[in-house]
Parts: structure tokens; sequence; C-alpha cells
């Protein structure tokens, strides 16, 4: 496999607002387009937030009081509904350069399997869903639906990830179930599936999986000023 | 629509020019890379739209995807069958799979887009 030459990583230190959480994502994309940068960065969620795909409508809430009365925000990536509340979350943000992004659909395989390897060392077996079943209504919940790349835990969907693709970069980004939310008690996290697994340090360990198989370089960094002062603007416009 | 006598862009849409109208879709290539689409968003009649910027958007199962003009102009007819099926992008993506047409503000900037030849051999680079 084609490496990327080098990987900026970015391990935000607090959980944050929703919108800043999405607004650095776009910036991420945004400087891969500009200034040809790749970065992976792993985020938390200050309050339960609910993220719309890129085309949904937000009356497509209104008929699920628990997410209506949410804080909302809308992602770059399409697909439904996520509530973020006990998660890490990643997003991947490769410029058009690298050449590992020529089939993006590898992308979704690579990252979740640096998942599968760092939680089999922790003794928590996932598992990539494989073959699904389209439905013709998808449910309004995103961890509701199936797709063939969910990684799933005693067959409850613990990981997804969704694409936004511009000017030939790629932004990948995806939630980690860790709990279930109180807000969606019926989508069960890793701690609520195996209450014996250990969940610390998990952004260390999963980036540097991940780093070690697609980086030939890679080095903790963080926003520039340029990019913080981008994001703090986009966080301020309603989604 | 002839696939051979048409106009390509290296992000993957085409464009059929009669007169001043060019028509506008997306390649069999990129209906592939997309794989199963489930959203088109095409802009309105009426729209200006700039040559190499975004003029709408496409929605697969795992990626949401930008649609670049081949050409600068303005919308004047869009595809309305298109976004409640999009299967025709697939089964006809040349043809009934059109996006939108646009009157051509600046017919020079035609040199710029690529023939069927030479998109062929972008996109054989791109497999590589």
């Amino acid at each position: 496999m084609v490496q990327l030459p080098y990987v900026r990583q970015i391990i935000d230190a607090q959980a944050n607002s929703g919108s800043w959480n999405m607004a650095v994502d776009e910036i991420l994309l945004q400087s891969a387009i500009d200034h040809d940068v790749a970065t992976l960065r792993w985020y938390r969620w200050r309050e339960p937030t609910a993220s719309l795909g890129y085309f949904q409508k937000k009356e497509d809430l209104l008929g699920d009081a628990r997410l209506s009365q949410l804080p909302q925000v809308r992602r770059l990536s399409g697909g439904g509904t996520l509530v973020h509340d006990v998660e890490l979350t990643y997003s991947l943000a490769l410029p058009v350069s690298q050449r590992l992004i020529e089939r993006p659909m590898d992308l979704y395989r690579i990252v979740h399997q640096a998942f599968i390897d760092v939680f089999h060392k922790r003794g928590v077996v996932l598992t990539l869903r494989g073959t699904t079943t389209k439905h013709a209504n998808e449910p309004v919940l995103c961890f509701a639906r199936e797709d063939e790349h969910d990684l799933v835990l005693n067959g409850h969907k613990v990981l997804g990830s969704a694409q936004r693709r511009r000017r030939g970069a790629i932004l990948q980004h995806g939630g980690l179930l860790l709990k279930a939310s109180a807000v969606t008690p019926e989508l069960l996290g890793i701690a609520d599936l195996q209450p014996s697994a250990d969940l610390s340090g998990l952004a260390e360990q999963l980036g540097q999986s991940l780093l070690r198989e697609v980086a030939v370089d890679s080095e903790s960094g963080m926003l520039t000023v340029a990019e913080e002062q981008a994001a703090r603007i986009i966080s301020l416009v309603p989604g | 629509m002839d696939p051979t006598t048409l106009k390509y862009t290296k992000t993957h849409e085409w464009a059929a020019v009669e007169g001043d109208v060019a028509t506008i879709g997306i390649s069999d290539f990129a209906v592939h890379l997309l794989s199963d689409l489930v959203y088109a968003d095409l802009p309105p009649i009426g729209k200006k739209v700039t040559q190499g910027q975004p003029f709408g958007e496409v929605e697969s199962v795992k990626a949401v995807s930008d649609v670049y003009s081949p050409v600068s102009g303005e919308v004047i007819a869009r595809n309305e069958k298109l976004p409640d099926h999009l299967d025709l992008l697939t089964s006809s993506p040349f043809d009934s799979g059109w996006m939108i047409k646009v009157r051509l503000s600046n017919a020079g900037e035609l040199s710029s887009l690529l023939n069927q030849t030479s998109y062929k051999a972008h996109c054989d680079a791109e497999k590589h």
C-alpha cells in the first residue's frame, strides 16, 4: 500500500461544542485542498449533540422529541442523524496529492482495521459488518442504519464512518460509540456491551496504530492560527 | 449523446455543446467511482455557474461529492426527473442521466476541455 509522506495528528485536549467540532473538520478539509496538508484528528463532544447528514432536513428530527431538543449541527458528510455523546470521534483529511486515496472506499477498510487491531489487543473483538440489506426508508438515526463498513460488537454497530470529497481531497470522519447516550439508550456502546473493556488512552493508541499503517512520518500538532480563526468564523454560522 | 463527441473535465463531468447551449452530466467513470447514489442536488434555473466551480452535489451511500461545471454561463434547464430516478445516472449517464443545460457565456472556455481520448487517458492514469 502507498503510504502518506507526512500526517499531522491533532488530539483535542478537551471536549468541544458540536459547531466547533464540525467547523474544525471543514477547515481540515480546506487545508488539505489549499495547502496539501494531511491531518488525523481525535475529538470529543461537550454535550449530547445531534448532527444531521449533509442533505438531511431539520424537519426530519421533529418527529423525534429526543433529537429535536438537542443542539444541532450539520456534517459535511451524508447519511442519517447521529447523536454524539459518550463518543470518540476521528477525522482524517487527505489532500488530492496522496496516492492512498485513489480508491476512496479503501480508506474505510484501512481506518476501521486500525480500530479492529487496537481493540483486539484489549480483548474486544470488533468485526466488519460485511454484507447488508438496504431498506427503502432508512431510519433517521445513522447508528440504526447498516453499512458493510460498519464495525460491530456482538451485532451492535459501534463505529460508522462517512466521507466528503471535494476537489479530489477527502474528509473521512466517524464516531466510536463508547457508551450509550441517555438520549438514545437503545444504541449501546462498547462499555455497555463489554463492561470489562479498557477504554483508556484510546486516541493515542488508535492514532499510533493507524499512522504506523498509513504514514511514513507523523507528528502531533495543533491547528495553525489561521485555521483556528477560520474555524471560529465557520462555527458561528448556523448549520 | 455520443460519448466520443463530448467534451470532458478532469473532475469527470461531460458537456455536449449545441449552438450556445451545453448539456452537462457526469461520466460513467464518475458514476462507477461514486457507486450507489442516493441524492442529487441541482442548481435552480437562472443560476450562474462558473467553469471549474461546483454547481451541484451528489451523495452516494458513503460520500458526498461536489460536481463541477465544465463551462460558465446560466442554467436554463435541469433534469427534473433525476433526483427521483438516480438510476438514470447508472443506466444512461450520457443521455437520460444529464443534469443541467447551461447557456454559455464564454464559448472560448470549451478549448480547455478534454476530448474523449484525452479523458480516457486521464481516467487510466487515475486508476494506477
